[in-house]
This record gives structure tokens, C-alpha cells and sequence, in this order.
């Protein structure tokens, strides 16, 4: 019996301790000295001239005017981006669970796609869409549409939406078809009854479908919230770097910009740190407030 | 009376019959025209990159006058497309197969033992999701040049390995719970050790779960450029998605769009293929991690 509580125990700690440590020291231990870096002011790769500024980065970003309107960007992409998002994916995923359109799986399977695709790759196909003489712009030319024409990603007003229509592209497979498992797995039994109640497509559709995935979508939100800070960012980063005049910049271009081209480590932290506090304000917000509208099975 | 009732009755159903069928076929067109927005640019990049620049500047909408594959030969003679495909290659597999082994063994512990600190293992792993990585990137910079790893692609697997371990862990234990446990049991009392249980019996049990985090982990690792871009300089050590940013970033200048086209269309060639083959696993291991939570 004592062997073989020893085994156990072995078996324990060399199956968690030797990884556990690597995962604290190359993930955990950066992440914390990344708050800790937001303290300090230094230029440079060497960390020797270090200096313990407090909460002045702080202060500093407070007066920064880039770094509003980086925040605004950010804010202005999160919300219509997951506004668009949500609610289509909800609508299609919706329709597509249903048996209305019998080559549905084709659709889920393109839908998905993009998925799959490099956010280079989609840098590329935007600038391509997007550029002065681009697809969008030569196919209104050929349908008569030719006063539409804009520039897309060089115009101040436009960037943003430009932005934002190639981060749905991008991102609205994977979270329609969430949703649309989260709505298979409803148990038939209670469309049923809501039939025999009377309750026609549209009663169903809120009444029973929206309430039950109100859970799935709450925490699909969530990790949308703390995956789009990347995913901006690196859509952003290929295709207009910020511009133009810093109309599309977001908070992780600006706070890589700060930090690696500029060498303003501890700004740049300091930067990092607020998107880790908006990330957090934005999770529990989501998390609480919606609390009491799901509905136990 | 009743017989005047049933006729308008009977009209009323004719007519939501038709209304439902335009509205399918409403919903139809809408599906089919965001097909067409997802694939055409595929098809327009693909075809484009047979064009010389001089064709693609007089018509982008144009097909190619003639199959050249110049621009493929350009893209990996020219712009090094080959040596980074290599290097993703190279980091992309020692990467997954740190991640997904390491995050197994951890996985399986943590969620088939009791024992002080496994819930909390578990919580640093979920509390390393919602971590910002782009905060971890700073100082992970300073401690790779601290570690004398700066420019090697070593630092960007171990990142990689590290980074991503929150989100395989978060899957696995998941996994490991709905596997049943009789079969291990019956396997301890025939006497074999728990890592002989673990890696005959549990591991093969789990496979659908480790190709599912193996296929996601290939399509996040493919498509990595942030951490390249920090951590390599030289141009040798490259990976794919880093040289394609590069060579995209600099096409506005060179006017190099046909090679470019070809890049692109070599650098989603891999995920393409993957794709193909396991979208029906990689939806369904979607749904199966995302829902019982």
C-alpha cells in the first residue's frame, strides 16, 4: 500500500512539477515582470539604466493624444465588430441549424474557412479589395457605381469599417459555428412543446434558442474581447500600420511601436497593462451583469 | 358560414407556404453571395499570380494571357519563400509536438488526480488565457537576450510551446474528463505502472482530443509573425507568415504583385491541405472543448 501511495506521488510530481515550472518561467514570470516593467523608464536594450518611475508612464499616457485615440480606435473596432459578428452569427447559425436550405453544410464549411487563413494572407486580400485601383473599386466602376469609389484605407472615415470588415471576414465562421453547436445541442422536446403552445418561428427563436446559448455566447464574447486585441493588431499592422494619421491605430500597435521601434520599454508595459485591465473590466462586466438571464436545463 | 371559412383559411396557409419559400430563398442568396466574398479573392489571387506585372497593372480583373509559373520561381528564388516555408516547417512541428505532449502529460494529471495544488495548476492555466500576450512579449524579449537566445528560432518555439499551453490545457482537461476510467483501473490492477496506464491506455484514448489541439495549434503556430518579428533578425531564420509580411510591405515599392500572389497562394497551400482534410474534425473538436463547461 505504501509503494504504491510512493508511485502515485512520483508519478504526480514529475508529471506536473518540471512543466509547471517552464510554463511559470517562460509564460507566468514574463507576464508578471511586464507589470512590474510598467513602473520603470528606460531606453534602450540594456536594463541597467532602469529607473523606478512609479505611476508616471501612467500619468503620461493619461496626457498622451495618440494613446486616446488609439483607445477610441480600440473601442470603436471591439464594438462594431462584435456587434456584426454576434449578431449574424447568431442569425445564420439560427437558420443553417434548421432544415431550410439543404446544402447548409456547404455553406458552414466556407464560412469556416477563413479560420484557417494567415492574417497576413488577409492583410494581403484586404489591400487587395481596398487599394486605389482594387476589386472593390474597379467592380462599382463596372456596375455604373463609379461615384462610390473611395479610398478606402487611406481615408481617415473609412479605415476603421475597412478594418472591421475584413476582421468579420476573418473571425465569423468560428463563432457561427459555436453557436450553431450550442443550438444543437437544445433538446428537441422543448421546440415541440413551444409548437404545441403556439409559438411560431420568431417566439421560438428568442423565447427558447437566444436564452439557452445566452451562456456559450457570454463566454464566446469574452474570448473574443481578449483574442481581437491580437487579431486587430496583426490584421492592422500588415495592411495600413496605424494610418492613415493614426485613424487605425489601436492599442497594441501603438504600445509595439513604443516599445520596438521607439525603445520606450516601460511605456510600452505600461500600455500593455491597461489592455490587461481593459481585458479584465471588459470580462467581468460580461460575466456578471448577465448572470441572472440564463436558463438552468 | 363554415364553408366560406375554410377556403380563406386554406389561402392563409398557401400563402405563408410562399412567403417561407421566399424567405429560404432570400436566405439562400445572402449565403451564397458571402461564399462568393470569402472565396473569389482566393480565385483572383490564385489566378494573378500567373500575370506579369505589366498584365496585372493593365487589368486586375483580367485572366492570365499564359500559365507562367515565373512568379512562383521569383517568389522562392527572389524573396526566400522556400527557406521560410522550410523554417515554419521546422518550428511549427517541434512546437507542436512540445505543446501538445507536455500539455497531455499536465492535462491528464491534473484532471484524473486529487491532490494539494491540482486545482490550482489549473487555475494558472486559465488565468494565463486571458493574459494579454502582447504584455508577456516585452519582457519575454529581455529574457530571451538574457538567455542568450536572441535570433535563433528556438525562442520562438519555446514561446510558442509556453504561450499556448493555457488554451491546450484548458481542452485537454476538459477532454480527459468525459474519458471513462475503468479501463486505466483494470490496467493498474494488472500491475502497470502509471506512466505505462498513461501512455497505453490514455493517450490513445485521447487522440481525437490531441489532434483537435494539434490542428488548431498548426493553423495559430502557421500563422504566427508578432513573435518572429521580435525575436529573429536574420533573414535565414525566418518564418513563413513574418516573410510574407515583409514581402507584401514592401510589394508598394518593387510592384512585385504577381510574386506576391504566389506567396500567398504557397504559404496557405499547407493550411489548405489541412483544412480539406479535418474540417469535419476541427468543427466538431470545436463544439465538443466549447460546450461543457
Amino acid at each position: 500500500m505504501k509503494t504504491k501511495h510512493l508511485e502515485r506521488n512520483v508519478f504526480i510530481v514529475l508529471t506536473t512539477v518540471p512543466i509547471l515550472m517552464m510554463y511559470i518561467y517562460f509564460y507566468i514570470y514574463p507576464s508578471i515582470r511586464g507589470l512590474y516593467m510598467s513602473l520603470f523608464s528606460w531606453r534602450g536594450l540594456s536594463l541597467v539604466n532602469m529607473r523606478f518611475i512609479g505611476l508616471n508612464n501612467f500619468r503620461t499616457l493619461a496626457q498622451d493624444r495618440v494613446f486616446h485615440t488609439a483607445l477610441y480606435n480600440n473601442l470603436y473596432i471591439f464594438f462594431f465588430s462584435s456587434i456584426i459578428i454576434f449578431v449574424f452569427a447568431f442569425f445564420f447559425a439560427v437558420l443553417l441549424s434548421r432544415d431550410t436550405l439543404r446544402e447548409k453544410h456547404v455553406y458552414r464549411t466556407i464560412f469556416f474557412f477563413p479560420v484557417a487563413v494567415p492574417m497576413v494572407v488577409v492583410g494581403i486580400i484586404s489591400l487587395s479589395v481596398y487599394r486605389q485601383i482594387g476589386i472593390l473599386n474597379t467592380l462599382l466602376e463596372m456596375i455604373g457605381l463609379g461615384h462610390w469609389q473611395q479610398m478606402w484605407f487611406a481615408d481617415s472615415s473609412l479605415v476603421k469599417p475597412s478594418i472591421i470588415s475584413f476582421l468579420v471576414w476573418k473571425v465569423f465562421g468560428f463563432y457561427m459555428i459555436l453557436n450553431l453547436a450550442a443550438i444543437q445541442n437544445i433538446p428537441n422536446e422543448l421546440y415541440e412543446s413551444a409548437v404545441i403552445d403556439g409559438a411560431n418561428a420568431v417566439q421560438q427563436t428568442f423565447k427558447i434558442t437566444l436564452p439557452l446559448i445566452w451562456e456559450v455566447v457570454r463566454i464566446q464574447l469574452v474570448f473574443f474581447i481578449i483574442s481581437s486585441f491580437a487579431a486587430a493588431f496583426e490584421l492592422i499592422f500588415s495592411t495600413t500600420r496605424g494610418g492613415p494619421d493614426r485613424a487605425s491605430e489601436v492599442l497594441v500597435t501603438y504600445l509595439y511601436e513604443s516599445a520596438f521601434t521607439h525603445y520606450k520599454f516601460g511605456y510600452g508595459s505600461a500600455i500593455g497593462v491597461v489592455i490587461l485591465i481593459i481585458t479584465f473590466l471588459i470580462a467581468i462586466l460580461l460575466l456578471r451583469t448577465s448572470k441572472k438571464e440564463t436558463v438552468e436545463l | 358560414m363554415m364553408q366560406a371559412a375554410i377556403p380563406t383559411d386554406k389561402s392563409g396557409l398557401l400563402r405563408s407556404k410562399v412567403s417561407q419559400e421566399i424567405g429560404r430563398n432570400i436566405f439562400r442568396l445572402i449565403c451564397i453571395i458571402y461564399s462568393i466574398i470569402i472565396i473569389f479573392p482566393f480565385i483572383w489571387m490564385f489566378y494573378n499570380s500567373f500575370k506579369t506585372n505589366f498584365e496585372f497593372n493593365q487589368s486586375i480583373w483580367a485572366l492570365p494571357e499564359t500559365i507562367r509559373w515565373e512568379n512562383y520561381v521569383l517568389a522562392i528564388d527572389r524573396a526566400n519563400m522556400g527557406v521560410y516555408m522550410l523554417n515554419s516547417l521546422l518550428i511549427v512541428s517541434v512546437a507542436i509536438v512540445l505543446n501538445v505532449g507536455l500539455s497531455a502529460v499536465i492535462s491528464y494529471t491534473i484532471s484524473r488526480f486529487k491532490f494539494w495544488g491540482s486545482s490550482l495548476i489549473y487555475k494558472l492555466f486559465l488565468a494565463g488565457i486571458l493574459m494579454p500576450r502582447i504584455l508577456t512579449l516585452i519582457p519575454y524579449f529581455f529574457l530571451i537576450h538574457e538567455l542568450g537566445l536572441y535570433n535563433t528560432r528556438f525562442s520562438v518555439i519555446i514561446a510558442l510551446v509556453f504561450w499556448g499551453m493555457s488554451f491546450a490545457v484548458f481542452l485537454l482537461t476538459a477532454f480527459f474528463k468525459t474519458l471513462p476510467t475503468a479501463l486505466e483501473e483494470s490496467a493498474r490492477i494488472d500491475g502497470a505502472s502509471y506512466f505505462k496506464a498513461f501512455i497505453y491506455i490514455m493517450l490513445p484514448l485521447a487522440r481525437s482530443g490531441l489532434i483537435t489541439v494539434t490542428i488548431f495549434n498548426f493553423l495559430e503556430f502557421w500563422s504566427t509573425y508578432i513573435l518572429p518579428l521580435t525575436l529573429i533578425s536574420s533573414d535565414s531564420k525566418k518564418p513563413v507568415a513574418l516573410g510574407l509580411m515583409e514581402f507584401s510591405s514592401g510589394v508598394g515599392v518593387r510592384m512585385d504583385y504577381g510574386a506576391m500572389f504566389a506567396a500567398s497562394i504557397m504559404s496557405i497551400l499547407p493550411l489548405v491541405l489541412l483544412f480539406a482534410f479535418f474540417q469535419k474534425r476541427l468543427i466538431s473538436g470545436l463544439t465538443a472543448g466549447s460546450i461543457k463547461q
